[in-house]
């Protein structure tokens, strides 16, 4: 058997006593279009799945004392056409927007896309950029994880989807002003990895002619989506210009480590294609270069 | 059902197997159920070349829900297959050759514990050297893949003095091209089902040649043919594939042992690691043009990785000669073509059997000297294209139905309508144009298609083919040709078609042959039909047979048109004489075997022409090509169904832009890293050009109303079409395939330095 | 945890009550259990579209729906497209367009546009490629497919507005993009 039971609660507190009483063996499931995968495929093995996309509450997307959330059951087809998404923070619909294929969109969550661990995720490298954090709950309370230390490795989330129910995510809702763009590099134009995603958030002020906060995100390029912090503080450094748009986009290159891959192609390309398409993209968002 | 009020053939009659297929009726291999049935799994070899010492089967044995686990020991056949050459085995003997070799079988009452059991069986092998290329396999000293070593075969042609008109050329050039080894990706993964009736085996599966299938199997499981029947079900894509070694096969094994229902479907993993492969080549290709634009001579040598087996590896040899030199009147070639064992995965037949390949390298050569001579590259190819009575590399003089030059006005005319693009630094466009020709059928061999009439009491017509549709759409052209012949309408011919029972032999649905031989054959029944319908209906009206004529299920007499009789009618005439009312047509087309050292003979008895052109968009900081448009123009001959024709093009240009920008299998050591469609890259919706499909028609006089085929070379000129925008475009020349955007940036980041 | 599970689903308008073990996925229980191998098993991996079903509304691709998810859902399989007064006009369509050849990706390609249509009853060409980006085909290029759901679009909106048959159709479509 792939799994011996499945279970839709009604509540976290019960998806939670669920998984106590499946001692370890109990995995939360949501859309299904990784996990189902990977148990069918015997890279991973559960006793008991607990299908938490049923619970009230967790299907929601809304603002909140400055905050947007968006619970652990939306899809990214929905938070790709969702209005609040694509005026308070484009780059995430346009990542949503841009995963697999429309019927993979209308299944998988976001919140599974940050807890599958992946360094390319469409979903996660956009958070990434826009600082979300991850309220997770288990039966010794909750807390919120900022999406960077949701990491521990490829593949492996820092939520124990065995032990916790991770219920929202969450960012800022960013200021006036603030830009976020998204792009995607792969094979073909659906149903493919990226070979390069990226995420890009920039608030700039045009009277000092100077970015006060950039925000890069990129995968995969590292082990999981990876903020690319040089080239961050490059962007705030000093004033805009067509040179200061090109040596960030250098430094990001530099400091990004993606590998040669059989399938995405070799380390040399990877990395002029960072450097590309960032200087692309952060060059359009501010008009200059 | 019509969609217009016209005569049959050359009308976009509505596919005959559309409704099935369109309500979930249509019945695959996989749907396939009995009660008792088992379901069966491979156990398949994971080492690219190894003795088997012994195979240990005990404990998959015992595992819950397994009623046996079959080994070559159990076979009462010969345990062997192969179109060619039998060198492959239904449950490998003493060695393993390719990452995928069958070695057991498991039969068991679910998928899963079929599977679970396989997983169990443990094999002890001696690993021997690997070889993963075609210049490792002729290496002196080299492993012997096969007793009688790793050439399989390798062939010549001549014409002309090569060497000598080379030095007397304007311009040479020379060039290596390279294509990679390419998956069939047919969405229904191969499936059979077996079953024994009393003494009677039925086999049911997607088969491209029932006949071939039975015979094949019935040899190699140890049974009597006699007793076999293989019945085609609904064929989910072929593309070359999808005969010889497969489930059904397996399926047959099971059912014969076990004694109860088999079935089998393989995994898409499995559908990848383990079924034929199209063909790696490596040309060097050399051109040599006069001044004004005249190619004196080609010399071309081609290194091909056949994989493991045999299977068609001859067949794809013999085409590459046949094709590699182009649609050109060229004097002087010379050519050598020569297919090595390799522990990769077999080489098989796939669309185009080795003239994708050659028409990448023909073309860009083609181009390149166009480029030289500062010539435009439709002129270049109207200067040196076949006309009727051309002669071709083999020296064969061809016939009326050539209309290469009227296809590449059609497409340039297309082209300068639609306009390029403006381009900028970042983004380039340009369009690239490639033509092409395709041999109609084997290819230097007898393949008869066969087909059958019969007709009931109520003056019914039966259909009775040996090939099924594999999707391209033949049931319907066939009916369409019969009813064309009969006057009737296509709703009023029933047709039976992949039954090794009920249907003669048509031969294999592959070569882009159905149409033309199998479709002749047809012609040829129907009109035997009416000329024994005809006999009974004069007998009756006492009118002479040659003044009747049949139409809308009466003949009709010129001498007196009172006298009408219907068709039933004439049937209960003939049968009351005692005339069998059954009606064979066989056509197999005339031909030359090649002469083996020189490549002469005249090996098709006709051939299909195109041109197609692309535009492209180049991005020129990450390689990232777009092709966003497509003009092709096939000549058919005749289009029977000009909807059925329009769909082959569209479709051979998804293939070719796969061909060109995405498709390949990724090997390493024998093994393929990309056995999945997310890796392995099918053009979606979205990657797809807009296209315009244009049929141009040069009757071919002995195809049925004319028609030749289109199957293949809908894909043909579509890579080499995008390689040579891509060079229009951007500067830069892909030789290798498929042209990647890190393939392209590359070159455009070597072109950029001084 | 159980040897079988038991499972309630509205399928093609009937509620169907199957038990089966509890790691079923969606395509397997319609196939096996209800019979329905209409929907196809191209690659079980969501890479291909072939087992494309509507449940509750949205396409999804059955091979990677745990059936016991669809406990309770409405799915639309390829058998419940056709109505009872004959077929969909994406059916119809299709079959005017020779929009079909092996017929493998033809349900799941259906559905995936019957999804479109249901939300988007007026999509533009590039919302018809989209929509299906997620069903590979292999012998048709698409081209006849998209230009079948184009046409099924207006049938289906005119159907809608009540008027009188696909001809009225096809002139208010014409009518439309003249203005």
């Amino acid at each position: 058997m792939y799994w011996k039971d499945y279970k839709r609660p009604g509540s976290v507190a019960e998806a939670l006593a669920l998984l106590e009483h499946a001692a370890g063996r109990g995995r939360i499931i949501a859309g299904g279009t990784d996990l189902t995968l990977q148990l069918r495929q015997r890279q991973s093995s559960a006793d008991l799945l607990v299908d938490v996309t049923g619970i009230d509450g967790l299907g929601g997307i809304g603002e909140k004392d400055g905050w947007i959330t968006i619970g652990a059951a939306v899809t990214h087809a929905e938070a790709a056409g969702n209005p609040l998404v694509r005026q308070a923070a484009r780059a995430l619909a346009e990542g949503c927007g841009q995963v697999g294929a429309p019927q993979i969109r209308n299944m998988a969550t976001l919140m599974g896309n940050v807890i599958s661990a992946q360094p390319a995720a469409d979903a996660a490298v956009p958070l990434t950029a826009l600082e979300a954090e991850i309220r997770v709950v288990s039966t010794t309370g909750e807390r919120w994880i900022p999406i960077e230390e949701a990491y521990l490795a490829v593949g492996r989330s820092a939520i124990d989807a065995s032990r916790e129910v991770a219920t929202e995510i969450r960012f800022r809702k960013q200021e006036n002003g603030v830009q976020t763009r998204f792009f995607r590099l792969a094979k073909r134009k659906a149903l493919t990895l990226p070979v390069l995603n990226g995420a890009v958030s920039i608030l700039a002020d045009p009277t000092t002619k100077r970015i006060r906060r950039a925000r890069i995100a990129l995968g995969p390029v590292a082990a999981k989506p990876f903020r690319a912090r040089r080239s961050e503080a490059c962007l705030e450094s000093v004033e805009i210009s067509p040179e200061l748009v090109e040596e960030a986009a250098r430094i990001a290159a530099e400091e990004a480590s993606p590998r040669t891959s059989l399938v995405r192609g070799s380390a040399p390309y990877r990395k002029a294609m960072v450097r590309l398409f960032l200087a692309r993209t952060i060059g359009e968002m501010l008009a200059v270069g | 059902m019509s969609k217009e009020s016209c005569d049959v053939v050359g009308c976009s009659v509505l596919r005959v197997d559309g409704p099935d297929k369109l309500t979930g009726k249509a019945c695959y291999a996989g749907d396939i159920a009995f009660t008792g049935m088992l379901h069966l799994k491979l156990l398949r070899s994971d080492r690219p070349h190894a003795k088997i010492l012994g195979i240990r089967i005990a404990e998959a044995q015992a595992h819950p829900g397994v009623v046996a686990v079959l080994t070559c020991r159990d076979i009462p056949g010969t345990n062997r297959i192969g179109r060619e050459i039998r060198d492959q085995n239904v449950l490998s003997v003493d060695k393993v050759r390719f990452i995928g070799d069958p070695i057991a079988l498991v039969a068991a009452k679910t998928p899963e514990a079929a599977e679970a059991a396989a997983a169990l069986i443990r094999v002890d092998y001696e690993d021997l050297p690997g070889i993963f290329s075609p210049e490792e396999a002729l290496a002196p000293g080299a492993a012997k893949i096969h007793p009688n070593g790793n050439l399989l075969m390798e062939q010549s042609l001549l014409r002309g003095d090569p060497d000598r008109a080379l030095q007397g050329a304007d311009v040479v050039v020379a060039n290596t091209y390279r294509t990679p080894m390419v998956e069939h990706a047919y969405l229904e993964p191969e499936a059979g089902v077996a079953r024994f009736d009393g003494g009677n085996l039925t086999v049911w599966m997607p088969s491209k040649y029932s006949h071939f299938d039975q015979r094949e199997l019935a040899e190699a499981i140890g049974l009597s043919q006699g007793l076999v029947r293989v019945v085609n079900t609904t064929i989910g894509g072929c593309f070359g594939d999808k005969t010889s070694l497969s489930p059904g096969y397996y399926a047959a094994l099971a059912a014969l042992k076990t004694g109860r229902p088999a079935k089998m479907v393989y995994s898409r993993e499995e559908s990848f690691m383990a079924t034929r492969k199209r063909h790696p080549f490596v040309i060097r290709y050399t051109t040599g043009a006069s001044r004004d634009g005249r190619i004196l001579a080609a010399k071309i040598e081609i290194l091909a990785d056949t994989g493991a087996y045999c299977a068609s590896g001859p067949t794809v040899l013999v085409k590459s000669l046949i094709h590699a030199a182009g649609p050109y009147d060229i004097p002087n070639i010379s050519m050598k073509v020569t297919f090595a064992y390799t522990n990769n995965p077999v080489g098989g037949s796939m669309r185009g059997l080795g003239v994708p390949q050659v028409a990448f390298a023909h073309e860009s050569q083609v181009d390149i000297v166009a480029l030289e001579l500062g010539m435009d590259p439709f002129d270049i190819r109207v200067k040196n294209g076949f006309r009727p009575g051309s002669v071709t590399a083999t020296g064969q003089k061809l016939g009326d139905s050539v209309s290469l030059v009227e296809t590449l006005a059609a497409v340039r005319a297309e082209v300068e309508r639609i306009g390029t693009p403006p381009s900028t630094a970042a983004k380039r466009y340009g369009w690239g144009v490639a033509a092409m020709f395709y041999g109609i059928g084997a290819g230097g061999r007898s393949n008869p298609g066969g087909a059958r009439l019969e007709v009931d009491d109520a003056g019914v017509f039966t259909l009775f083919v040996g090939i099924g549709d594999v999707g391209q759409g033949s049931s319907t052209a066939l009916v369409q040709i019969a009813a064309e012949v009969l006057r009737c309408r296509v709703e009023e011919i029933r047709l039976v078609s992949g039954d090794t029972e009920r249907c003669p032999d048509s031969g294999v649905t592959a070569a882009s042959r159905v149409t033309y031989i199998v479709g002749r054959s047809v012609q040829i029944a129907a009109e035997k039909m009416i000329g024994l319908l005809r006999e009974a209906a004069a007998s009756i009206t006492g009118v002479a047979p040659g003044s009747l004529r049949l139409d809308g299920g009466f003949f009709l007499s010129s001498e007196d048109p009172s006298r009408r009789v219907s068709v039933a009618q004439a049937v209960a005439a003939a049968r009351g004489e005692g005339i069998p009312l059954t009606a064979e047509g066989v056509f197999d087309p005339e031909f030359i075997a090649l002469n083996p050292v020189t490549g002469q003979g005249a090996p098709m008895a006709t051939y299909a022409f195109a041109t197609q052109a692309a535009l492209v968009a180049v991005d020129t900081g990450s390689g990232e090509v777009e092709v966003l448009s497509i003009v092709a123009c096939h000549d058919v001959g005749r289009a029977v169904n000009p909807d059925g024709v329009t769909g082959q093009i569209e479709g051979g240009i998804s293939m070719g832009v796969g061909f060109s920008l995405t498709e390949e299998i990724l090997l390493e050591e024998g093994r393929i890293r990309n056995a999945g469609f997310s890796q392995y890259f099918l053009p979606t919706s979205l990657d797809m050009p807009e296209t315009v499909a244009l049929i141009a028609e040069a009757p071919e006089a002995t195809g049925p109303f004319g028609a030749k085929g289109v199957g293949e070379p809908a894909l043909l000129p579509t890579a080499p079409a995008i390689v040579n925008a891509i060079h229009a475009a951007a500067g830069v020349r892909v030789k290798e395939l498929p042209a990647t955007a890190e393939k392209v940036w590359r070159l455009l980041q070597e072109s950029e330095r001084p | 945890m159980a040897d079988k599970k038991k499972m309630k689903l509205k399928v093609n308008g009937v509620w169907r009550e199957v038990e089966t073990r509890p790691d079923r996925i969606l395509l397997d229980l319609l196939r096996e259990e209800l019979g329905l191998t209409g929907t196809k098993k191209g690659c079980e991996a969501g890479e291909c579209g072939a087992c494309t079903v509507i449940m509750n509304g949205r396409a999804v691709l059955a091979c990677l729906v745990p059936a016991a998810k669809a406990d309770g859902a409405e799915i639309m399989t390829i058998e419940g497209l056709a109505g009872k007064g004959g077929l969909h006009p994406l059916q119809q369509a299709f079959l005017e367009a020779g929009a079909v050849q092996c017929g493998y990706c033809t349900p799941g390609m259906l559905l995936a546009a019957k999804a479109l249509l249901d939300t988007n009853p007026e999509p533009s060409l590039e919302d018809v490629k989209r929509a299906i980006s997620g069903n590979l085909c292999r012998c048709t290029g698409y081209t006849k497919i998209v230009q079948a759901v184009r046409a099924a679009a207006v049938i289906v909106r005119a159907e809608r507005s009540g008027a009188a048959g696909p001809q009225d159709a096809v002139k208010q479509a014409k009518r439309a993009a003249h203005r």
